[in-house]
C-alpha cells in the first residue's frame, strides 16, 4: 500500500521521497524539470482551501501545483 | 560583404532570478521589475559600454526554466537565443543569470546549455539574500567543476558588477544551435549532474522557519488568507476614494483659479478665450485633476508586485479560477488589468495553452483599468459625496467604487465560464507556479513605477485628450448663433444635434444627449467623458465671473422636462456600469489583434463587451426606475 501513496496524500508538513511518475505529459515533464525527479525529497506544506492547489517544497523551491498533477507523482512517505 | 556588427549579449535564466534588475544595473535603464515569476514577457534591449566593445547591446529575455519551452514567453526566449546564435555576425555572448538562493533548480538550465554545447558565462545573483539565509557557495570550486566562469553579483549593492562587466567584455559564445531533447531519464541525469557539482561546494543551514514561512502561515491560511486578501483590496478601494478626495478638490480649485487668471487676457466674447478656458482648461484640466487617484492605485499595485504577495493570491484564488475555466496563471494578468489592459494582455504570454490564453485575453479588459478611475471619481463626487457614511463608518463613495470593480470581476468570471463552455472548450490545464520568498518593496523602485504611470497618464492627457477636447469644443461651439443663450447655443451646435440624434439609443439607459456625446467621444479614450463634460459645463458658464467646479455644475444641472437633477444616483450608477463593461479602448483592441494574430478576436471582444455594457446599464436604470429610485 505504501507504494501507492501520492503527494496529495502526504500529511501536511510530512516529507516523502519522490518516485518516477507512471505517465508523462508535457506538464509532468515540466514538473520534473523543476526538480521533482525520482529520489528528490518533497515536503507538503499546505493544501489550498476548498480543494485548491497544493504547496510543496522541493529542492529549496516553494512550488504550487493542482491536485490532479500531484496525484501523478508516487511518493514514499518518510516518518514525520 | 558583412559589416562587423556590435557585440550582442543575452541575459538568460530562470523566471524571477533577477535578470531585469541586473539589466537595469548594467544599462542604467528602468525595465519593470517585480517579485513574481513572469514580470518580463518581451525582449528588452539596452546599450552597455565595454572597454573593447564600446557599443555592445544587452538583451533582457523573459525567464525560462528549460530550453524546451512550454509557453509563449519561454518560446520567445529560446527563439531569440537561436536567432542571435545563428544570424548575428558580430561577437555574441550568453550570460546565464543564476539565483544563488535556488541553485539546484537554476543549475538545471545550466546543465542543458552545457549539453547543447553553448559557451556562456554565469552571473550568480542574490548573493546578499543567500548570505542572509546562511547559504555558502564556493564559487571557485563550482566554476571549476562546471567548467564555466562564475561571477557572483548583487545588483542592488553593485557588488561584483565591475568584475561582471570585465568578464562580459572578454568572453564570447561561438557555437550555433541550442536544440536539445528532454525525457524523464534525461531530466534525472541532469539533476544528478547538478547534485554532483553542488556536493561540498554549497552549504545550506538546516531548515529553519523563515520569515516567508511565518508570513505564509497567515497569508495562505484557509480562513485568514482569504480574509487578508479581501482586506487588502478593501483598503485599496477605500484609499482610492478617501485619500484622493482632498487632493482632487484642491486641483479642481487650482483649475478654477487658472480660468480666472487667464480670462482677462482675452477680449470679451473672443473665440480663442473660449477655447482656452471652456475648452482646454475645463476639459483637460478636469482629467488632470484625477492624477492623485492614478498615483494611489499604482502605489498599491506596486507594493503587491514587489512584495511577492501576487503569487500567494494566485494560490488562494486558483480554485475559483479553475471552476470558471480560467488557468491559475491568469490571475496576474487579470490583476494588472486594474492598471491597464495593454500590458496585462501581453503578460498573458506566461499562460501555456493557447486556448486558455485567448480566454484570459477576452476577459482582461473587463477589469476596471486606471482610465476608468477619473470617470468613477467624477460621478461619485457628483452624486454620492454628500451622502452620510454607512453606519457612520464607510463612505458610500468607496462602496460604489468597490462595486464597480466587483461588477467587472463578476462579469469577467461569467463570460470566461460561458466562453469555456461553448467557444473555447477544453480541459482545464495545470497550474505550475513558484512562490517567491517575500521581499520588502524598495521605496525608490515603487516611486519610480508610480511616476512612470503618472507620466503616461499626463502624456495621454496632453495628446489624445487634448486633441479630442479641442475637436469637441469646436463641435459644441459651431455653428454660431449669437442671439441664443449658451445652453441653447450648445443644443443647436453640431455636437448638440448629433447628441439629440442618438438620444433614443441611450435614453433607455437614463442618459441625456450631453452624456451621449461624451459616451461616443470616449470610445477614443475613456477619460474623454470627463473632459467632454468639462467642456459642456465650461461653455455653459461662459462669461460668468466665478465658474463653479465641474462636480458642482453637474450636481446642479436640472433636467428642464422633469425638473429633477440630470445626475441622479441612478443615472450615475447606470453610466458607471456602462464604463465598467464597455470596450472603449483602441490600444487594447490593437494589442489583442497583435497577440492573437487575427481580426476576429478583437472584433468579437468589442462586440460582446459593448452589448453587455448596454444591457447591464439598461437593466440598472430600468429596474432602478421601477423600484422608485
Amino acid at each position: 500500500m505504501a507504494n501507492r501513496t501520492n503527494i496529495s496524500e502526504l500529511l501536511v508538513g510530512q516529507h516523502g521521497v519522490l518516485r518516477a511518475p507512471a505517465i508523462v505529459s508535457s506538464c509532468i515533464l515540466r514538473l520534473l524539470e523543476m526538480g521533482m525527479t525520482e529520489g528528490a525529497t518533497i515536503q507538503l506544506i499546505r493544501r489550498g482551501p476548498m480543494g485548491g492547489p497544493l504547496l510543496v517544497v522541493v529542492r529549496g523551491t516553494r512550488l504550487c501545483l493542482r491536485r490532479r498533477e500531484a496525484a501523478c507523482f508516487p511518493v514514499k512517505p518518510l516518518p514525520s | 560583404m558583412q559589416v562587423a556588427a556590435e557585440k550582442e549579449i543575452l541575459l538568460v535564466g530562470n523566471p524571477n532570478a533577477g535578470k531585469t534588475l541586473l539589466f537595469n544595473r548594467l544599462t542604467g535603464l528602468h525595465g519593470k521589475v517585480g517579485n513574481y515569476p513572469g514580470v518580463t514577457v518581451e525582449c528588452r534591449r539596452g546599450q552597455i559600454d565595454l572597454k573593447n566593445h564600446p557599443r555592445a547591446s544587452l538583451v533582457d529575455l523573459p525567464g525560462t526554466y528549460s530550453l524546451c519551452p512550454r509557453s509563449d514567453d519561454e518560446k520567445l526566449t529560446i527563439d531569440s537565443i537561436e536567432q542571435v546564435l545563428q544570424k548575428h555576425h558580430g561577437p555574441r555572448l550568453v550570460v546565464v543569470v543564476v539565483d544563488a538562493t535556488h541553485l539546484e533548480r537554476n543549475l538545471y538550465l545550466v546543465s542543458q546549455l552545457l549539453e547543447a554545447k553553448v559557451q556562456f558565462l554565469i552571473a550568480m545573483t542574490m548573493m546578499d539574500a543567500a548570505r542572509a539565509e546562511g547559504i555558502l557557495v564556493h564559487t571557485e570550486v563550482l566554476s571549476e567543476r562546471i567548467g564555466v566562469a562564475i561571477v557572483p553579483v548583487c545588483a542592488l549593492t553593485n557588488e561584483g558588477i565591475p568584475q561582471l562587466l570585465d568578464a562580459i567584455d572578454e568572453c564570447s559564445t561561438t557555437l550555433m544551435g541550442i536544440s536539445i531533447s528532454t525525457s524523464p531519464e534525461q531530466v534525472r541525469k541532469r539533476y544528478a549532474q547538478v547534485e554532483h557539482w553542488l556536493d561540498g561546494a554549497y552549504q545550506k543551514p538546516p531548515v529553519i522557519e523563515t520569515m516567508t514561512d511565518r508570513v505564509d502561515s497567515v497569508a495562505l491560511h484557509p480562513v485568514f488568507g482569504p480574509i487578508l486578501l479581501l482586506g487588502i483590496f478593501a483598503v485599496m478601494f477605500n484609499a482610492l476614494f478617501v485619500w484622493a478626495k482632498p487632493i482632487v478638490e484642491t486641483l479642481d480649485l487650482i483649475k478654477g483659479g487658472a480660468t480666472t487668471f487667464v480670462l482677462p487676457l482675452f477680449s470679451e466674447g473672443s473665440l480663442l478665450g473660449s477655447l482656452v478656458t471652456d475648452g482646454i482648461i475645463a476639459g483637460v484640466g478636469s482629467v488632470i485633476a484625477f492624477v492623485p487617484l492614478i498615483a494611489i492605485l499604482f502605489l498599491f499595485l506596486g507594493i503587491l508586485e514587489d512584495s511577492g504577495y501576487l503569487a500567494r493570491a494566485t494560490f488562494l484564488l486558483d480554485r475559483v479560477m479553475s471552476r470558471v475555466g480560467l488557468p491559475g496563471r491568469a490571475f496576474v494578468p487579470l490583476l494588472s488589468g486594474f492598471a491597464c489592459a495593454v500590458p496585462a494582455i501581453m503578460s498573458t504570454r506566461v499562460i501555456e495553452s493557447r486556448r486558455e490564453r485567448l480566454l484570459t485575453m477576452m476577459v482582461t479588459p473587463l477589469m476596471s483599468c486606471s482610465a476608468r478611475l477619473p470617470v468613477y471619481g467624477l460621478l461619485i463626487a457628483v452624486v454620492f459625496s454628500s451622502a452620510p457614511p454607512i453606519w457612520g463608518l464607510v463612505e458610500v463613495g468607496s462602496v460604489v467604487m468597490f462595486a464597480m470593480y466587483a461588477i467587472g470581476i463578476v462579469v469577467a468570471l461569467l463570460i470566461a465560464f460561458l466562453l469555456k463552455r461553448f467557444l473555447l472548450k477544453g480541459e482545464s490545464p495545470a497550474l505550475i507556479l513558484e512562490l517567491p520568498p517575500y521581499r520588502l518593496p524598495r521605496m525608490s523602485s515603487l516611486l519610480r513605477g508610480v511616476l512612470l504611470r503618472v507620466q503616461v497618464f499626463l502624456r495621454e492627457a496632453g495628446t489624445v485628450i487634448l486633441a479630442m477636447t479641442i475637436i469637441l469644443w469646436a463641435l459644441f461651439t459651431f455653428p454660431r448663433h449669437n442671439d441664443l443663450s449658451p445652453a441653447e447655443q450648445m443644443k443647436a451646435s453640431y455636437a448638440g444635434r448629433f447628441g439629440q440624434l442618438i438620444e433614443p439609443v441611450i435614453a433607455p439607459l437614463g442618459f441625456d444627449w450631453k452624456i451621449g456625446v461624451g459616451l461616443v467621444a470616449s470610445f477614443a479614450a475613456r477619460e474623454v467623458l470627463v473632459s467632454t463634460l468639462g467642456v459642456v459645463y465650461g461653455l455653459r458658464q461662459h462669461g460668468e465671473d466665478a465658474p463653479v467646479p465641474l462636480q458642482k455644475a453637474m450636481a446642479h444641472d436640472i433636467n428642464p422636462r422633469t425638473g429633477k437633477p440630470v445626475y441622479t444616483p441612478l443615472v450615475a450608477l447606470s453610466l458607471m456600469v456602462f464604463f465598467a463593461l464597455a470596450m472603449q479602448c483602441m490600444s487594447t483592441l490593437a494589442v489583442v489583434r497583435k497577440e492573437t494574430k487575427s481580426l476576429r478576436w478583437p472584433v468579437f471582444q468589442f462586440g460582446y463587451m459593448t452589448v453587455i455594457a448596454w444591457l447591464c446599464s439598461f437593466t440598472v436604470f430600468q429596474a432602478g426606475t421601477l423600484l422608485g429610485f
